[in-house]
């Protein structure tokens, strides 16, 4: 019990990796083979997995994220919704950027709810919208939700910004992380490659839609009997895409779980103990299923 | 990320008279298809792609998978790389095919990624991905920053002095091998051909990579029957063991009766600019019986016209001993 306390404090430390454009290659050399030289020395982790100038800033700021998911923010909070109202329109850096695109986006407001051929109407500079945006319904963790956004907004943006779901990280914001993984209709995806607005009608889970404080997943359990996590956080994008494995075709050995995990980068290393995490769950459900 | 107008098409024909509007389908489209996405938000992100329309064709109703009369198969072109890996008739009779997406990007990507976009999917040259250099696929005449940059993962066949960059397609590799057809649905109507002439050279103009026109929309793409007796792998080297580009591969389809290669099909990943199909090597094999010497005599063969950059030179070995072993593991058993 203390043990699980200190780790959700640790936790709640959440880094903020702040990736310059070309982390991909640098998160690519961290590698799932090297699972296996894990069991040395830190001194030898370090000298395997950090080259002497890291290519990448890392700013740790302090907030109130947890690890399996928003404390106090549940999917059911009212609250949740009315942010992308009124509260979020404070500048952030992304409000601040897509004001500076306003021109461009007067040009494009509001055409994903027209079909093809038609010509729309709408004259954009006479049109209510507020902020260049489109009205996109989402369905996220069995609630719905109504939110004008930007057609550039990803999935991972809207479910962050607007939606305030923000159990879902951003790595790298192009495909080569797996932070920021989700189910779309219970298949494991890369919210960042996903536009938002194409996905409106599919069921979409985040982590916070897997398990709460006090009713976790299975995984979410494992992870932490495992210990398979340091900083934090690739560990919901982990979590995403070790509850898929489940249900997908794969091998019982450790390799085959390595293989389909391997869209998920670790940058603390903790390969091993996610592995023994998974392995556990996908042991005892053998082991249920026998007996 | 430059702002753009999205839009959903219902059917095949919006999309394309939407597309059509465009002046090119190469680079520097003004009109996008999007279906997985995995590709283009990714270059739309680095503002290397920037179209002003984007297509969602996810909806159309090419997303099955089907038996055709011949004995062959028929692909969607919105079809799921995981869907079409793990289809029992592709597992049975097309295992390079399997193979071959099972070895590429991750499961996350896999689930997004459709039949046309990874047949379309762009290089990952470095220079391409960033617009503060010269590369003259996405800015033509501007240069080429990789023949005297970093080139380590790049191309050592077709290559041109105006462009190396190599074709990162796990799929297209085995599609190649299996000899597969590519159908397109356009203002002009309907038409086919051969996967080996769609994509191009890079030549003079390596902005241009395939044959599409605007309007042009993939509709399937369709596998011969599998030849009788056949076998067929993948292999891919790369850097790390998963989740990584090849810097060789092989595809090969290869048929043993008494003893003899009676047919091979023999196609190379990571070393050509397209999806690089292998007559030279496939002529050594045909008729000979199945040794080591035979595979390295047609490894040789298909490397023969290699053209090494200043980093890449040991691709050139990589990739002999890469279809030397591939066709060792296939007919093995066989
Ligand atoms: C981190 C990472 C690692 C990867 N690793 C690998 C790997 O190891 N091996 C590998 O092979 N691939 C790899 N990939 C690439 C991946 O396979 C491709 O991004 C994917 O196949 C593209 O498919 P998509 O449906 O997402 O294409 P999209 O991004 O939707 O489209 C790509 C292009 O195709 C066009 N297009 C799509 N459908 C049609 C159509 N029907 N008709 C006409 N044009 C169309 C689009 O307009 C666009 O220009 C990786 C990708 C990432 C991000
Ligand atoms: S190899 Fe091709 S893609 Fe790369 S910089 Fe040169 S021209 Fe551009
Ligand atoms: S944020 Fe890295 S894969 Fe999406
Ligand atoms: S990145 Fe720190 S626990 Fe995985």
């Amino acid at each position: 019990m203390a043990k699980k306390s200190s780790i959700a404090s640790l936790a709640r430390m959440a880094v903020t990796l702040s990736f310059s454009r070309r982390c991909g290659s640098f998160l690519r050399g961290l590698r799932w083979r090297r699972c296996r030289k894990t069991n040395s020395s830190n001194n030898h982790l370090k000298r395997d997995f950090f080259p002497t100038k890291p290519p990448i800033k890392i700013v740790i700021t302090i907030c109130e994220e947890a690890l399996v998911s928003d404390q106090g923010k549940t999917p059911e909070d009212p609250k949740a919704e009315a942010h992308s109202g009124s509260e979020f329109r404070r500048t952030t850096r992304r409000t601040f950027l897509s004001r500076l695109g306003m021109v461009g986006l007067l040009a494009s407001a509001g055409p994903i709810a027209s079909t093809l051929g038609e010509q729309s109407d709408i004259d954009p500079a006479q049109s209510p919208d507020l902020e260049n945006t489109v009205p996109v319904t989402l369905r996220v963790n069995g609630k719905k939700y109504d939110v004008r956004i930007d057609p550039r907004t990803t999935l991972l943006d809207c479910l962050r910004e607007h939606l305030h779901l923000t159990g879902s990280k951003k790595g790298c914001d192009h495909g080569q992380c797996g932070a920021c993984t989700v189910h779309v209709n219970g298949r494991r995806m890369n919210s960042c490659l996903c536009l938002a607005a194409m996905y409106q009608g599919d069921e979409i889970t985040t982590i916070e839609g897997v398990g709460q404080p006090g009713k976790l997943h299975p995984i979410q359990e494992a992870f932490v009997a495992h210990d398979a996590y340091q900083c934090g956080y690739c560990t919901c994008g982990q979590i995403m895409s070790a509850v898929a494995l489940l249900t997908e075709p794969c091998g019982p050995e450790d390799a085959d779980v390595k293989e389909l995990m391997s869209g998920n980068i670790c940058r603390c290393g903790a390969y091993q103990n996610i592995v023994a995490a998974i392995q556990s769950v996908r042991q005892s459900a053998r082991l249920g299923k026998a007996g | 990320m430059k702002t753009f107008e999205l839009s959903r098409a219902d059917d095949p024909g919006q999309a394309i008279a939407a597309g059509a509007k465009a002046t090119t389908a190469q680079q520097g489209a003004e009109i996008r298809f999007i279906a997985g996405g995995t590709n283009l938000v990714d270059f739309m992100k680095l503002n290397v792609e920037t179209p002003q329309t984007l297509v969602d064709i996810t909806h159309l109703p090419f997303d099955k998978i089907e038996a055709l009369p011949d004995g062959g198969l028929s692909i969607g072109a919105v079809v799921r790389n995981s869907d079409l890996a793990y289809h029992p008739v592709v597992r049975k009779n097309y295992a390079v095919l399997s193979e071959a997406l099972l070895s590429g990007a991750s499961v996350q990507l896999r689930n997004m990624a459709t039949t046309a976009g990874n047949l379309l999917q762009r290089t990952r040259c470095m220079y391409f991905r960033d617009t503060a250099m010269p590369c003259n696929k996405r800015q033509p005449g501007s240069g080429c920053a990789a023949i005297t940059g970093i080139n380590r993962g790049l191309a050592i066949l077709g290559t041109s002095e105006h462009c190396i960059a190599s074709n990162p397609s796990d799929m297209n590799v085995a599609m190649a091998a299996l000899e597969a057809t590519i159908h397109i649905r356009g203002t002009k109507g309907e038409r086919s051909m051969p996967i080996a002439d769609f994509h191009l050279l890079p030549g003079s103009t390596p902005e241009r990579e395939t044959v599409l026109e605007p309007g042009d929309l993939i509709t399937h793409v369709t596998l011969p029957p599998p030849a009788p007796g056949s076998r067929s792998l993948y292999l891919k080297l790369r850097d790390r063991t998963s989740f990584e580009f090849a810097l060789a591969s092989a595809a090969v389809v290869v048929t043993v009766a008494g003893g003899k290669i009676t047919r091979a099909r023999v196609a190379l990943g990571g070393v050509g600019t397209k999806p690089w199909r292998s007559p030279e090597a496939e002529a050594e094999l045909t008729g000979q019986s199945a040794t080591p010497a035979v595979f390295q005599k047609a490894a040789a063969a298909a490397l023969r016209d290699a053209k090494p950059q200043s980093q890449n030179g040991f691709k050139v070995e990589l990739a002999k001993r890469c279809l030397a072993h591939a066709l060792k593991l296939v007919t093995q058993t066989a």
